[in-house]
């Protein structure tokens, strides 16, 4: 391994090491409690001030332990249970009893430390919240840095890569030749090693490409007893095997697969692959490509059969250069030519499959690549492995300390915030709903509902009152009513198509008056996606009346219009991001983010602008 | 991924085929061999398997012994599968 190798190995470790001690969670969690407690306080404060004789019948023993020591807990709760002993005599069987003197001075104590624990937890939430943004951005530089250098790597190994090492990319890893902790000698040779690289590629001669025809490949996948399996594969991707075909590579990749060598203990390998897989190798990888993985796999005592059926292994893949374009649904029908063998071949690269398995392990989940488990959340792009988890983590649906036995198949599925929101506000995640509420968190498999149904769900929702709703939609024992589940959606659409239901029920936001830079702000959350609100945004004046008067207590995932529940967590979120735009109607902006992939009748809608203040049938604003 | 239309009507395949990514589509191509053992595997235990594919598509990529030992794990579990596959969330699949 040489030194730019090796000292970019260790402080890409050594970033993920620091990436690792974050403990975000916690925080937010922490957090999370002190804003439960500053409520519980207030709502406490507001019925002893009004009389402090209120307290006979609040239940305040579980803050207690806020407000004294262990020590004096059990005395405390002894007088306090004195003192509602005295005010249920006195108050509700009208004895001549009163509070002694000593219980009145208990009480003005009792009252005085809430005041100060209240005070005490305001003081600290904005502190704590500046924390735990600075550690959010903290986290998010280390996660680009660990991109930016994974993408060196890879392309320093790659032989075949004609590219220089940038300018750009020379001040990410000098980032390495800082950290002291690689010994100083290696950092120096790491930096004359990155002159040596680009100045070896100076001398490279370009690479000259064989351009091919379909009759010289066919005659090639035939001569290694091929062509019959392959047959189907050159016909769909034609046009694109003739694009990126190269002759001597595909014959040079079937010839070394084929080989066999009995001093290294390499089989013929050609059968070990499917035809598909086989070709995309063709296509995409290379002779050294395919010749080192198997080396190292085989070298290491690892040849799984999971490598086997992940072409990409054996390419040569930069990893985490995919953004924001994959995860995406498809436009086009994949049994059509359009979807391309080059997909494949860059899904996942070998030490990002690596980097998954030992993520999602350290976290507790049951995936193995030995074992053949997990697969698809392994072969998940690292960043939307990240969001998922963060996604199902923040909407309590999933639990970081009890990962043992939670559905991994759920943190493989696409757009999974959409459909945390969807399942928010059809009542789905819901803690308020005592028995049904938690039906996600029971089968988050369910977030996987299609959308048809999820119509019916917005559309009785919010038609029907609550205990009718869920009596209708799920049977005693908690389960989906499967009656209706099967046939739901066609007894409310009437048997109309999707396309006609939806025109017939929900409001067109996208044509909407009250909506009419509806595509300009869509297009900018499209392309400012992000995961989180902003903190600062409950400094905002808009969104402090949502959570005054619309945030229901206790339940951080909901802002309620009269019957309509709305994502508070897409609300904060979006509207955090159109805030950030210059020249942006931000009461505008809050309806959009309100509004913004609900399924929302004309009533609804109503209700909620009745709710805002705003006017109906012009664009006049005003929330109330 | 036409092989799976051995196992769905048509309009289900069209159905179950719109929601997928790319990368979706790329693991049922390349990993054909195993998903068709795994969903012969379901088909003989009489489960939906166009909501096995709606709800719990990521199953069918793993591999057929590690599936078959969580099943083993939980002897109940197979009614219950059958009444609605979401059910494999109870077993951490």
């Amino acid at each position: 391994m040489n030194k730019l190798e090796e000292v970019l190995r260790y402080h890409i470790e050594y970033l993920y090491k620091k990436l690792n001690a974050f403990r975000l969670i916690e925080d937010e969690t922490k957090l999370k409690e002190m804003k439960k407690e500053t409520r519980v306080f207030t709502e406490l404060l507001d019925d002893l001030e009004k009389n402090i004789e209120n307290i006979s019948y609040l239940d305040i023993d579980s803050v207690l332990s806020k407000l004294y020591s262990s020590q004096k807990l059990d005395k405390v709760l002894e007088e306090l249970r004195l003192v509602k002993i005295v005010l249920e005599a006195k108050n509700q069987k009208h004895f001549p009893i009163d509070l002694s003197e000593e219980q009145n001075i208990f009480l003005q104590d009792l009252l005085f430390r809430i005041h100060d624990q209240e005070r005490q937890h305001l003081e600290q939430i904005p502190f704590i919240s500046q924390e735990i943004e600075k550690k959010k951005e903290e986290k998010e530089a280390i996660e680009d840095k660990i991109i930016n250098l994974s993408i060196i790597l890879e392309k320093i190994l790659d032989p075949d890569n004609l590219e220089f090492l940038t300018q750009e990319e020379f001040v990410d890893f000098y980032d390495c030749i800082l950290n002291k902790e690689i010994p100083y000698e290696k950092r120096k040779e790491a930096l004359i090693s990155w002159k040596n690289y680009n100045d070896k590629r100076s001398l490279l001669d370009k690479k000259v490409i064989e351009r091919i025809d379909m009759a010289s490949i066919r005659e090639c996948f035939r001569e290694y007893g091929l062509l019959d399996s392959v047959e189907k594969y050159l016909q769909k991707y034609e046009k694109e095997i003739l694009y990126h075909g190269d002759i001597s590579n595909i014959r040079g990749i079937l010839s070394y697969l084929q080989e066999e060598d009995l001093v290294h203990h390499k089989p013929n390998l050609l059968s070990s692959f499917t035809p598909l897989n086989l070709l995309t190798m063709c296509i995409y990888g290379t002779v050294s490509s395919v010749k080192e993985r198997y080396e190292q796999l085989s070298e290491n005592k690892d040849l799984l059969d999971i490598y086997f059926s992940t072409p990409s292994v054996w390419i040569r893949n930069i990893s985490g250069r995919r953004k924001h374009t994959s995860g995406i649904k498809r436009e086009t029908h994949p049994d059509k030519s359009s979807f391309t063998l080059m997909t494949m071949a860059h899904l996942i690269s070998f030490e990002e499959m690596f980097q998954n398995e030992k993520l999602l392990q350290e976290l507790g989940f049951s995936v193995s690549l030995k074992e053949g488990k997990g697969i698809a959340a392994i072969k998940m792009p690292t960043y939307r492995l990240h969001e998922n988890i963060d996604i199902l983590t923040k909407y309590d649906i999933l639990n970081l300390d009890n990962t043992e036995n939670f559905p991994v198949s759920t943190l493989s599925f696409s757009d999974l915030v959409t459909k945390c929101d969807w399942a928010i506000e059809v009542g789905w995640l819901n803690p308020l709903e005592k028995q049904f509420g938690n039906y996600i968190q029971n089968y988050p498999s369910k977030l996987q509902v299609k959308i048809d149904f999820f119509a019916v769900l917005y559309k009785l929702k919010n038609e029907m009152p609550a205990d009718e709703y869920y009596r209708t939609v799920f049977s005693e024992n908690g389960k989906l009513n499967k009656a209706f589940y099967q046939n739901g959606y066609l007894q409310v659409s009437q048997g109309k198509s999707f396309a006609d239901f939806l025109g017939n029920t929900f409001v067109d936001f996208a044509h909407c008056s009250y909506l009419p830079n509806y595509s300009s702000f869509e297009q900018i959350i499209v392309q400012n996606f992000q995961l989180d609100y902003d903190l600062s945004i409950f400094n905002d004046s808009l969104i402090k009346k949502l959570e005054t008067y619309h945030h229901v207590n206790d339940h951080d995932f909901q802002y309620v219009f009269g019957n309509v529940a709305v994502s508070r967590f897409k609300v904060l979120r979006i509207y955090s991001i159109l805030k950030k735009q210059e020249n942006i109607d931000l009461e505008e902006a809050l309806l959009f983010a309100i509004t913004y992939n609900s399924l929302l009748s004309e009533q609804s809608l109503q209700v909620i602008l009745g709710q805002l203040g705003m006017k109906k049938g012009e664009v006049t604003y005003g929330i109330s | 991924m036409e092989y799976l239309k051995n196992f769905l009507t048509l309009e289900e395949y069209e159905q179950f085929v719109s929601q997928l990514t790319d990368e979706d589509v790329s693991l049922f191509l390349t990993h054909e061999e195993n998903v068709l053992l795994v969903l012969k595997y379901f088909k003989s235990l009489e489960l939906n398997l166009f909501d096995l594919l709606l709800y719990k598509y990521p199953i069918v990529f793993d591999r057929l012994d590690s599936i078959k030992e969580k099943i083993e794990n939980h002897p109940n579990i197979i009614p219950l599968l059958k009444e609605d596959v979401s059910n494999f969330d109870l077993i951490g699949l």
